[in-house]
């Protein structure tokens, strides 16, 4: 009669389509071994699942969960203390690999061979490369001083002649690592090559 | 360093081919130190050929004509001057 009595029960939990109302047809939470949680809350079934927030996962802040956890951002992680291959990593105190890394106190793979090769790559005239020019204009030029390339004229050290076409002269700005003492005397220019740095 | 141009003024062609223009700019890495620039379709930077077009095409307003600077007097001796 049990048997028959809790059967009567089931049959009044299905609905016309003989299907069971889990919401009171059940008594007890699924076993997780059987597929469910084991539980009748959601932070409930997150511990039964081996999943509590800030104990075996991070919190949706990040914190609070140890261990090293894969995290993709694409764009930009401003705020981040260290972004590996990030593409844009604002104050980033170090910054491995990452396309730009403004304010990046710690920059770890640029290697001196690294400067040296990018240094011997670099073109007559480029910007940041220096060049051993002479001022068509023959005054002296302090440390500091810029001038157009187009006012001065690539030099040896005796600052040989030119004319107003030759040698060539480089575009940009240059600004004189050195000192220009060119003058004039006795009707004639004398000039003086130094050291340039085209800054612009 | 990132740099751009803040401002442009006066130019002018640089030489009688008209390949090079000559101008003065200011830049956001060198704020407002005004800098004597020349511009080149040919210059291997190209800021430097980007500049000459903007320039060329009338977006700083015309450019005021070349003036040939006098040919320098030099010392016709060779070597070095000891002067």
């Amino acid at each position: 009669m049990t048997q028959a009595y809790n059967l009567s029960q089931l049959a009044n939990n299905l609905n016309t389509a003989g299907q069971l109302d889990a919401t009171d047809g059940l008594v007890n939470a699924v076993p997780v071994a059987n597929g469910g949680t084991g539980a009748s809350s959601a932070s409930g079934a997150r511990t039964n699942l081996g999943l509590t927030i800030g104990t075996n996962v991070p919190s949706p802040t990040g914190t609070g969960a140890s261990g090293t956890w894969a995290i993709s951002i694409s764009g930009n992680a401003a705020t981040a203390t260290s972004a590996t291959s990030a593409t844009n990593a604002t104050n980033a105190v170090n910054a491995t690999n990452a396309t730009n890394a403004t304010n990046a106190s710690t920059v770890t793979t640029i290697t001196t061979t690294q400067v040296l090769s990018a240094t011997s790559g670099a073109t007559v005239g480029a910007v940041g490369t220096y060049a051993f020019l002479v001022s068509t204009t023959a005054t002296s030029t302090n440390p500091g001083v810029t001038k157009a390339g187009s006012d001065l004229r690539y030099s040896d050290n005796s600052a040989a002649a030119y004319t107003s076409t030759t040698p060539p002269h480089p575009t940009g700005t240059w600004r004189c690592m050195g000192y220009d003492s060119s003058f004039v005397c006795c009707g004639l220019n004398f000039f003086r090559a130094t050291l340039w740095l085209r800054i612009s | 360093m990132q740099s751009t141009l803040t401002f442009l003024t006066n130019p002018r062609w640089s030489n009688a081919e008209q390949t090079t223009i000559n101008c003065e700019i200011t830049t956001s890495q060198f704020g407002d130190e005004v800098l004597p620039f020349t511009a080149s379709q040919n210059d291997f930077e190209a800021h430097g050929r980007a500049i000459f077009q903007d320039i060329a095409s009338g977006k700083y307003g015309p450019i005021g004509e070349y003036v040939a600077p006098p040919e320098p007097k030099q010392p016709i001796v060779e070597g070095a001057q000891t002067l």
